[in-house]
């Protein structure tokens, strides 16, 4: 068994030559099936469509030279090498990958549509993980494997993958490589990508990245900014601004609205994604009706705390679906001239198209409006999880945002257990020493959060007995 | 970007991604003979897989994932991270095992349902309603000591050795071999195509095409993006088409519970005279 995908990409049935009248003809004639004539009621053909947008902003890269789209792709879940061959044909012309996506088919679907690229209009980008201290020829032999799935002599931006422990910013077995690939031609520029903190490494984005950037051997780099996790972005774009470092853009997409209003005729989207899911997992129909109806009865009480939350902001804009807030937090990035290009996932022809119009484009005063009055009326709810601004207001130094990631694994995961064992391990530095403080913390989240109130309800949970 | 959004609040919100360790019967990663476990495990849902695998995580939140349980184990100076995502039913874990095993490595034989080493440092095993990634780290392991570790791990999961039965739906005739996959969403680059169980087809003349079969979803079914033309047949059954950039034409006929689908022709007619012979 294999994927086709793999082994012949889907690109290449538009050159297998397609089914002609006369092999038509002569398999319905073998199987019978001429004279079937199916249509007894035809709904209209569709209207032309409009013809799709294009990109019509670039930006220079930072040092690298290139000149970008404002709006490039992120290929994390690409399915079909056509998709990558038709952002290339409005436009993108930086692709973003890496070697542990789909363990390669990513970087696999990029080769598959490389042949229908002018290979020196695009730049390429892929990673490599370090969590497993690669030497320097393990490096080069997983980079070279990439080179050989994505179909290209050269990769332009090579990233040390989700960076979040400092001390790996001068990993030196990944920079050597870098040069020796640099030499050896296959590699233009070392770069470099951050989530903020993870598992046990505890950095946030920003102190990777600013050290990155001081470093001085990364030329490009992934970040995480929107309007709702700014702070630490901005940071790291104006840093870049002065170093001349490229900066590329994830995760400027706003959280979810809550709107589970059940109505199987007319169902909202957040619902019609419901159905979605449970078809995918073969659960359709009156059954879907029930599974859905049923978990909203049950939890009547914290969705209708969530319309509450939610209905006067929606309301006072007339917001129509989670893809308006979406779009406009991608241009709330997208006017901003230190901020490349940004790489949102985009797997399908659709996504496409929902995009490209956006190239160029400045947010709206009302959009600015509109973005102002969600930050408003949502920062408060969660903690962002990938920042670490209140553990440095904090006199104990509290993991705060570890703790709190516990807490919802307890409360929204159903892992008591397992969260119980993880805040245990953090002995002697828990929500116990709050109890005597008089919160600094609670003026520092960015997202509005009130720590000390929070850390208090974690302590609780995470130590009951 | 959207529609992983809405997949991960479904996953959430329905429940179907409750984690296994919240009940008793929590799967937890089989510890191979010889072999001693490293600290303690670590689980991943929906919502935090990222934290571990960063972008990669999307791929598996579009086949439904459910959980991930992470064991390091160690044997001497070797080291190995196993990793088990369970994908929630078979064919998901099937078509990500189809996805993520490189083309050109020969399977395993007696091996889980299928399993495949990735020289030098990966060994991939799919068993039942798991996918499973074995790293290895320190020193290296041979191929017979990472083959003897997939073996004990698939032997510690439950579940049979057998690949998913659904898979038999798609016919045998002409079938091109080894293009049997399952994709989770956005099959052929469209958002409304998910679920789908695939392969490629070859007709006398070598002409190629694709088949697939699918649950519709009540958005393709509504025509929310506008982009299809549908039609009823004289036996009620749908008949839906769109063009596809590239590729032709997409064709799918059937009721609200089950489509047939064919790609990769030029025009309508061409499709629907091979899907009415499929059929």
């Amino acid at each position: 068994m294999s994927n086709p995908s793999d082994r012949e990409p889907k690109t290449g049935l538009s050159r297998r030559h397609f089914l002609t009248a006369g092999s038509a003809a002569a398999l319905a004639a073998a199987t019978g099936c001429a004279g079937n004539k199916p249509v007894v009621e035809t709904v209209p053909e569709a209207p032309a469509e409009p013809k799709p947008a294009r990109i019509n902003r670039y930006r220079t890269l930072g040092r690298t030279g290139f000149e970008v789209s404002d709006i490039s792709m992120g290929c994390g879940s690409i399915a079909d090498p056509n998709v990558i061959r038709y952002a290339y044909d409005h436009g993108m012309n930086l692709f973003d990958t890496a070697e542990v996506y789909g363990n390669g088919d990513s970087e696999t679907k990029i080769g598959g549509a490389m042949e229908f690229m002018d290979r020196k209009k695009i730049f390429i980008v892929t990673k490599l993980g370090i969590d497993e201290s690669p030497d320097t020829q393990a490096l080069i032999e997983r980079f070279n494997a990439s080179l050989g799935r994505l179909k290209t002599d050269y990769v332009d931006a090579l990233y040390s993958h989700g960076i979040a422990d400092v001390n790996l910013v001068t990993y030196e077995p990944f920079l050597e490589a870098c040069d020796i690939l640099k030499r050896e031609g296959k590699l233009k520029h070392a770069g470099i990508s951050s989530h903020g903190p993870r598992g046990d490494e505890p950095d946030a984005m920003d102190t990777v990245l600013l050290k990155a950037i001081e470093d001085g051997r990364y030329d490009v780099m992934l970040l995480s900014y929107g309007f709702v996790n700014k702070d630490e972005g901005e940071r790291v774009l104006q840093a870049c601004k002065e170093k001349n470092v490229g900066t590329t853009i994830m995760k400027s997409a706003t959280g979810l609205i809550e709107m589970p209003v059940f109505d199987p005729e007319n169902p909202s989207e957040q619902v019609q994604g419901w159905f979605d899911y449970l078809a995918n997992m073969g659960v359709t129909g009156e059954a879907a009706n029930e599974r859905i109806r049923a978990h909203l009865e049950r939890n009547a009480p914290e969705f209708e705390k969530a319309l509450a939350e939610s209905a006067p902001f929606i309301a006072r804009h007339g917001i129509k679906s989670q893809d308006e807030l979406d779009m406009k937090s991608f241009q709330w990035v997208l006017r901003n001239p230190d901020a490349h290009t940004i790489c949102p996932s985009m797997p399908t022809f659709d996504a496409i198209d929902r995009l490209l119009p956006l190239s160029g484009t400045e947010l709206s005063m009302a959009g600015e409006e509109l973005l102002k009055d969600y930050a408003q009326s949502f920062r408060s709810r969660n903690c962002a999880f990938s920042c670490t601004t209140c553990t440095t207001a904090c006199p104990e130094s509290l993991p705060v945002s570890t703790i709190l990631r516990y807490a919802y694994y307890y409360q929204k995961q159903g892992r008591q257990k397992h969260a119980m064992r993880k805040y245990a391990a953090l002995g002697g530095q828990n929500a116990a020493a709050c109890l005597e403080c008089d919160a600094p913390c609670n003026g520092v989240c960015p997202n509005g959060v009130q720590v000390q109130n929070r850390l208090f309800e974690a302590h609780g949970l995470l130590t009951t007995v | 970007m959207k529609r992983l959004n809405l997949a991960l609040a479904a996953m959430l919100i329905l429940g179907v991604a409750a984690p296994a360790a919240a009940q008793d019967d929590a799967i937890h990663v089989p510890v191979p003979g010889g072999w001693t476990a490293v600290d303690e495990e670590y689980r991943y849902g929906p919502d935090n897989l990222w934290e571990y695998i960063n972008g990669a995580a999307e791929l598996f939140l579009s086949y439904g994932f459910r959980e991930l349980i992470v064991q390091d184990i160690e044997l001497g100076d070797q080291y190995l991270s196993v990793s088990v995502y369970d994908m929630g039913r078979p064919l998901a874990a099937f078509g990500v095992y189809e996805r993520e095993k490189p083309a050109d490595l020969k399977g395993l034989d007696g091996v889980g349902a299928a399993a495949v080493l990735q020289p030098p440092y990966r060994g991939l095993l799919l068993k039942n309603r798991f996918y499973v990634k074995a790293e290895v780290g320190g020193d290296d392991l041979t191929e017979d000591a990472l083959r003897t570790v997939l073996v004990d791990i698939a032997a510690g999961l439950p579940g049979g050795d057998e690949l998913p039965p659904a898979l038999a739906a798609l016919p045998v005739a002409g079938r091109v071999a080894g293009t049997v996959a399952f994709a989770g969403n956005a099959f052929l680059g469209l958002g409304d195509l998910s679920g789908c169980m695939h392969a490629d087809y070859t007709l006398d003349d070598d002409t190629t095409y694709r088949l697939f079969t699918m649950r519709p979803s009540s958005r393709l079914l509504n025509n929310q993006t506008g982009h299809w033309v549908t039609e009823t047949l004289d036996d009620s059954r749908l008949l839906m088409h769109r063009e596809i950039p590239y590729s032709g034409v997409v064709v799918l006929l059937g009721d609200t519970e089950q489509m047939v689908g064919v790609s990769g022709f030029a025009d309508r007619d061409q499709a629907v005279t091979v899907l009415m012979a499929v059929e």
